[in-house]
């Protein structure tokens, strides 16, 4: 594998897109399509794992002292 | 009247001093209350009672103060008026003058909402190139609403539904009450101050015009306008509008609809992935075939130089048989012409022509003999003829009768006398012989 994972799925996407273009551009030399088309599955699958497994975080960010202070959110308001 | 007797008042006057005392007591004051009973006699006036759930009070409002009264009065409504605290001596009625009416409740809240929006919308705060774009994909979520509400439950459960990938971030604030406004603004600018999010949701669920009031804030709206997060609003159903609504970003009619504006659906973005994915795969796919197109197309171009001799090879034996040929070809016709041409000139070899000439010469020759043959013999038989035709008319047959012919000296035939003189010489031929005469006389 040429990178590592990126850390967030908005860069992995970000960068799945670029390839896509880049590779549409037509300016790659074929050693260099074949890198970036690993990549691309790489990137798309991590994308997707990332979208499957995704657990929904959710804080709460209140102002503490005058700071601001993020805690978890307690979802036991709601019915 | 003495000191101790009791002071009498007469009702007139009674009546008098108790007005004048509720006006000086209270002067003008505001009162609220259900409007009933109204009556609009002719004379402009409008009279009516005004009441709550425990007491009532008469009320006055004349012509001149009511002329610029812009709602209708109806039964039941929530009414304000400003008035004075006074009786009506005829009857001894306590009542209220009124000075001044407006709408309270709902009715103040709309007027104060159409006021506020009028001003707002003046300014420029709804126009449409204030308006902020949503991120296709915000890397968090900030919700701004009561951490208790049914909306935020409402929120949170559409954002984990389409996209749970998105954090979000709960700003809590209260969204009824008299320090709701002032609360969302404080989260709203808390929410800017430190941007751990991208887009805002501002919701609450639905309630009364009342309830929902602290979104029609003067504050409020300055508050959403000044954000540099771009805000969703959602209050309420899709009947509440509110000013929040108006200057918000994007408005949702709800805070469920908000919550699935600010976010694409997962199954969405798992067909995009998809489609990307396969859009990589025919790219690649294109490449490899484009690559192996050309060297197909090359490897054609690239020629064995043994093959490429044997084929020169080839074509130049071929060209030599070729020229060869060729070369026959031309000789054979050439040589049919020459034989041709010899032929010809045999043909206009003097010689022959000699021969010719030497033919028709001697053929000539012989017809010349001929002829002359032929003419010999007509001559001969012309003369013959001619001789035998002489003969027929010589005059030497008629001489031989015994005729002679008499002839001057010149030779002359003579056939007149006059042709001769006495003492001329006369010849006269006789059939034998001739005689010499002397013409000695002549008889005409």
């Amino acid at each position: 594998m040429p990178k590592k994972s990126p850390p967030t799925f908005e860069a992995a996407k970000a960068e799945l897109e670029k390839i896509v273009s880049a590779m549409e551009n037509d300016k790659l030399s074929l050693e260099e399509s074949l890198k970036q088309f690993e990549r691309g599955v790489e990137l798309t699958r991590f994308c997707q794992k990332e979208l499957a497994a995704a657990e929904q975080k959710i804080n709460t960010l209140v102002e503490k002292n005058g700071e601001p202070e993020l805690t978890p959110f307690d979802d036991t308001g709601g019915q | 009247m003495t000191e101790n007797a009791p002071e009498v008042y007469a009702v007139a006057e009674l009546n008098r001093r108790v007005r004048d005392l509720l006006g000086d007591e209270f002067g003008l004051i505001w009162v609220a209350g259900e409007l009933s009973n109204i009556a609009r006699p002719q004379s402009g006036h409008l009279y009516f009672t005004l009441k709550d759930d425990k007491a009532q009070i008469r009320c006055a409002f004349f012509r001149r103060q009511n002329v610029g009264l812009n709602f209708n009065l109806e039964e039941g409504q929530q009414v304000l008026v400003l008035a004075e605290v006074s009786l009506y001596e005829a009857r001894g009625d306590y009542q209220l003058i009124v000075q001044q009416m407006e709408e309270s409740g709902d009715g103040a809240l709309r007027r104060a909402f159409e006021r506020l929006k009028q001003q707002l919308s003046e300014e420029g705060l709804f126009l449409a190139k204030h308006k902020q774009a949503l991120p296709e994909l915000p890397r968090a979520i900030g919700v701004i609403s009561s951490p208790t509400g049914a909306a935020i439950h409402d929120v949170l459960s559409v954002l984990k539904r389409r996209f749970p990938l998105v954090p979000i971030i709960v700003y809590p604030a209260q969204v009824q009450g008299e320090d709701a406004a002032q609360s969302l603004v404080k989260a709203i600018q808390l929410a800017n101050r430190k941007p751990l999010v991208e887009v805002i949701i501002l919701c609450r669920g639905g309630g009364s015009l009342e309830d929902l009031n602290a979104f029609n804030d003067e504050q409020l709206a300055r508050a959403i306008f000044a954000s540099e997060l771009p805000i969703v609003c959602g209050v309420g159903h899709e009947v509440d509008v509110t000013i929040a609504d108006f200057v918000a970003d994007v408005r949702a009619p709800t805070p469920s609809v908000a919550a699935e504006l600010v976010v694409p659906k997962q199954e969405d973005y798992l067909d995009y992935l998809s489609a990307l994915e396969q859009q990589l795969l025919k790219l690649l796919q294109y490449r490899l075939n484009q690559h192996a197109q050309t060297l197909d197309h090359l490897t054609k171009r690239l020629v064995d130089p043994r093959r490429k001799l044997a084929q020169d090879k080839l074509q130049i034996q071929s060209q030599w048989r070729h020229l060869v040929s060729n070369c026959r070809l031309q000789l054979a016709t050439n040589s049919r012409a020459l034989q041709q041409l010899q032929f010809h000139l045999e043909k206009l070899h003097p010689r022959q022509r000699v021969e010719l000439n030497q033919l028709q010469i001697r053929t000539v020759a012989h017809r010349l003999e001929q002829a002359m043959r032929q003419q010999q013999n007509q001559h001969q038989s012309a003369c013959s003829a001619l001789a035998q035709q002489l003969h027929t008319l010589s005059p030497l047959s008629t001489l031989a009768r015994g005729y002679a012919i008499a002839q001057d000296a010149q030779g002359r035939t003579l056939k007149n006398a006059d042709d001769v003189e006495i003492n001329d010489k006369v010849e006269v031929r006789l059939s034998e012989g001739r005689l010499n005469c002397r013409v000695e006389d002549k008889v005409q």
